[in-house]
């Protein structure tokens, strides 16, 4: 594998190099992110500037034939959080990438003057053209032009207006497997760096991309082949999330009690029935939708969906729970047209439906607009997609904008925005939010395995320390399976079926010829954190970032009345190990 | 219509398992299989054997839930200590005895084994419920029915949903017969 990296201030123009991956050797996904930017980005720097770097790398087992091995991890210095960032998405370039022999592709230095690059990458050759005419084009518009211009075979890694204006809500868009830019690396703000960058999109051409092949072909073939069974088998990866995508959380969620609505506010919406998985999967198949799709070739657990409007015409991808959520319950929006509709126009400006969702939110508490007024929340969102004063405030997220508008109750921890669990019903994850690298990420601490739990010594999970152990080890496992390049749902199957995680192991170990043990795992999720929690230290981050905010602790959480009771002392000892 | 909840009437001071494998007939490897989430007024719920339910009580149920707050929630799962401590109901209510009235919520993949299950015991509709549950019947699905009737005197299936009568009622108890198809 190679690192390409592309210096876009060099004198005379952008500049590519390709290197052998040195001291990257073996590393991917959010391993190499992580190890990259701590390493060479100086942790004080601005994250718009020349110093800051962004990095886009597959994962470990990206571009083999190992199912579910398509995400794509993106790193840097993030303008939100002012920490690191790591940002994960499914589509295809990551395969594409890996399989053209990329092990990074490294955007380096600024462009002296406002002029946008695009970048095309093929199997020997990379051309970086000056391209003024892609400017403000939303990401379906350019993606069009891309095929225009380059042809079917292509995938594309691209920013919209929010990542060109510099937003800290933009997002790093990624095409999917109909070449729509409907997945994104969302959170943090990355796009804003591609933006700083000057490169508008990056095309990379499918034309000789082969299979990546593994040291011990039987081995690599009997591991996938226990992995798939593992994950089929299983009742979330098998059944749920197939017929109903993540959305199948909405119900489950709203009925504990720990669904935000209304800023926070509450935690049930009377309107949840209407924007249900259940719902929404019925009303894709209605229309002639699909209400199960993957989002990258070699994905068998297939959450994702297509959602058509009432004239049965492509609209969006199917809207995730956590963009549900965001744009409908927080907002206290019951219409799936609705929140479909913002869905599309945040994948078109290239901004992340969470952070949206929770700055929308704010705005309606703020006076902005009416809780429930969906229009108006497609109006604030064009708002954003016109770069007026009113869209750049919102478009740099939710903490920006509670503080222009005077609002208290501003969910977000390191300034990023909290996602769709309230917690005060679930402490657990109130844990993960505030101690977390990345910012309040619902992702960050989510996968384990029940081998790992026991590594370092058995948890009870009666005591109440067992929450703040179990959220170090769902850390640490969960950046391990950042950097192997798979999606992050593989973890349901390795939670609860001890021989699932195993095949995942032997895949590494017999494509790469390691024998890694789960302890080894178990390290590199601990290098991996390490690395992060001294890049944030260094960028002047101490305990006070890890906290919630002070309303979680003050405000009860209707319907149980439930406030976050997790001490300081706590957890500030979740990195203890 | 069974997201947001059907009410039934059982004996108050069933357990969550005696209802659901004794009155509604759920089979034990179903339930221990399949029915992987469970709300009892909106607290998660590991032990099927001591749970009571009241009048007025709430169960919902569903399926393995993914994320780590489907896990959190999941029955006996192991990262049940994530969950916060729900403060219990008021110690002093009246205990478990007669008649009760009990919602019942089903959600994701149980929808299709369990409501023809409480389908055959019957179930109540509020009247906004019931109007909203058969305006949005279609041709198609009544075309399903055999026969139907209305307290005991029989009538067109097909002019149930617009029956004058069943959409004034302040309650509309519905019970259906499943005939295997020869």
């Amino acid at each position: 594998m190679k690192i390409l990296r592309i210096n876009m201030g060099a004198d005379g123009g952008p500049k590519a190099t390709v290197a052998p991956m040195g001291e990257y050797e073996g590393m991917g996904g959010r391993g190499l992110t992580s190890a990259l930017v701590a390493k060479e980005v100086p942790p004080l720097c601005h994250p718009l500037g020349e110093d800051n770097k962004l990095v886009i790398a597959p994962g470990l087992l990206s571009g083999t034939a190992a199912a579910m091995s398509g995400r794509i991890s993106v790193g840097c210095k993030s303008p939100l959080t002012g920490g690191i960032k790591e940002a994960n998405s499914g589509g295809q370039p990551s395969q594409i990438l890996a399989r053209l022999g990329y092990g990074a592709i490294v955007l380096e230095g600024k462009p002296p003057d406002n002029t946008l690059y695009k970048i095309f990458i093929q199997k020997d050759k990379v051309q970086i053209t000056a391209d003024n005419s892609l400017r403000m084009l939303g990401n379906y518009d350019l993606v069009n032009k891309m095929k225009k211009e380059y042809g079917d075979k292509i995938t594309c890694i691209s920013i919209g207006p929010a990542g060109e204006m510099k937003m800290s809500a933009a997002s790093v868009a990624f095409t999917d497997i109909e070449q729509r830019p409907t997945r994104h690396a969302g959170r943090g703000g990355v796009g804003a760096v591609m933006g700083a960058k000057g490169v508008k999109v990056i095309v990379v051409s499918e034309e000789g991309a082969e299979l990546r092949q593994p040291k011990e072909p039987e081995k690599f073939k009997e591991a996938n082949r226990k992995f798939v069974e593992g994950l089929k088998k299983h009742p979330v990866t098998g059944q749920a999330l197939p017929a109903y995508g993540t959305n199948v959380l909405a119900n489950i969620i709203n009925e504990a009690g720990a669904y935000p609505t209304k800023n926070f506010l509450l935690g049930r919406f009377d309107g949840t029935q209407k924007i249900s998985g259940e719902t929404q999967a019925a009303t894709e198949t209605a229309r002639g939708g699909l209400a199960t799709h993957g989002c990258h070739r070699g994905c068998i657990i297939q959450c994702s969906g297509v959602y058509n409007d009432k004239n049965g015409q492509y609209l969006t991808k199917q809207p995730e729970y956590e963009t549900v959520w965001a744009l409908g319950a927080n907002c206290a929006i019951d219409d799936l047209d609705t929140i479909a509709m913002l869905d599309r126009l945040c994948d078109d400006y290239g901004v992340d439906t969470i952070e949206m969702g929770a700055t929308i939110g704010v705005a309606m508490e703020g006076g902005v607009a009416k809780f429930g007024d969906g229009a108006a929340a497609i109006n604030l969102l064009k708002e954003i997609g016109k770069g007026t004063a009113l869209g750049r405030i919102l478009g740099n997220g939710a903490a920006v904008t509670g503080k222009v508008f005077g609002v208290e109750r501003v969910p977000v921890v390191k300034g990023q925005a909290l996602p769709a669990y309230d917690p005060r019903a679930v402490q657990g994850m109130g844990v993960t939010y505030a101690t977390s690298t990345m910012g309040a990420d619902h992702t960050a601490g989510y996968a384990v395995a029940a081998n790992i739990l026991k590594v370092g010594g058995y948890v009870d999970p009666l005591k109440p320390e067992g929450q703040i152990d179990l959220s170090r080890n769902l850390q640490i496992a969960t950046a391990a399976v950042d950097a192997t390049g798979m999606c992050l749902f593989i973890a349901f199957a390795t939670m609860d079926q001890p021989e699932t995680f195993q095949a995942l192991i032997d895949l590494l170990n017999a494509f790469y010829g390691w024998k890694l043990t789960a302890d080894d795992v178990v390290a590199l999720g601990k290098k991996i954190l390490k690395l992060e929690r001294g890049f944030n230290a260094l960028a002047g981050f101490t305990a006070k970032q890890d906290r919630l905010p002070d309303f979680f602790k003050k405000e009860k959480l209707p319907p149980h009345n439930v406030t976050f009771t997790v001490k300081d002392e706590a957890l500030d000892r979740v990195f203890n190990w | 219509m069974f997201q947001r909840g059907v009410v039934i009437k059982v004996r108050a001071g069933y357990t969550v398992r005696e209802l659901l494998c004794g009155y509604l007939a759920v089979d034990p490897t179903f339930l221990q299989n399949r029915i992987q989430t469970v709300f009892h007024d909106g607290k998660a719920v590991d032990d099927l054997d001591s749970e009571v339910l009241k009048d007025g009580s709430t169960l919902a149920l569903s399926a393995a839930m993914p994320g780590l707050a489907g896990a959190i929630l999941r029955r006996q799962g192991i990262l049940g200590a994530l969950r916060s401590m729900v403060p219990a109901k008021d110690p002093t209510a009246p205990s478990a005895s007669g008649e009760g009235r009990v919602t019942v919520k089903i959600f994701n993949l149980l929808l299709d084994d369990l409501v023809p299950l409480l389908l055959q015991q019957g179930v109540w509709f509020k009247r906004d419920d019931w109007e909203e549950w058969s305006n949005d019947r279609s041709l198609e699905f009544l075309r399903g029915f055999l026969g139907a009737t209305l307290e005991g005197q029989e009538i067109d299936p097909r002019s149930l949903m617009a029956n004058e009568r069943l959409k004034k009622a302040a309650w509309v108890f519905l019970t259906v017969t499943f005939t295997a198809h020869p």
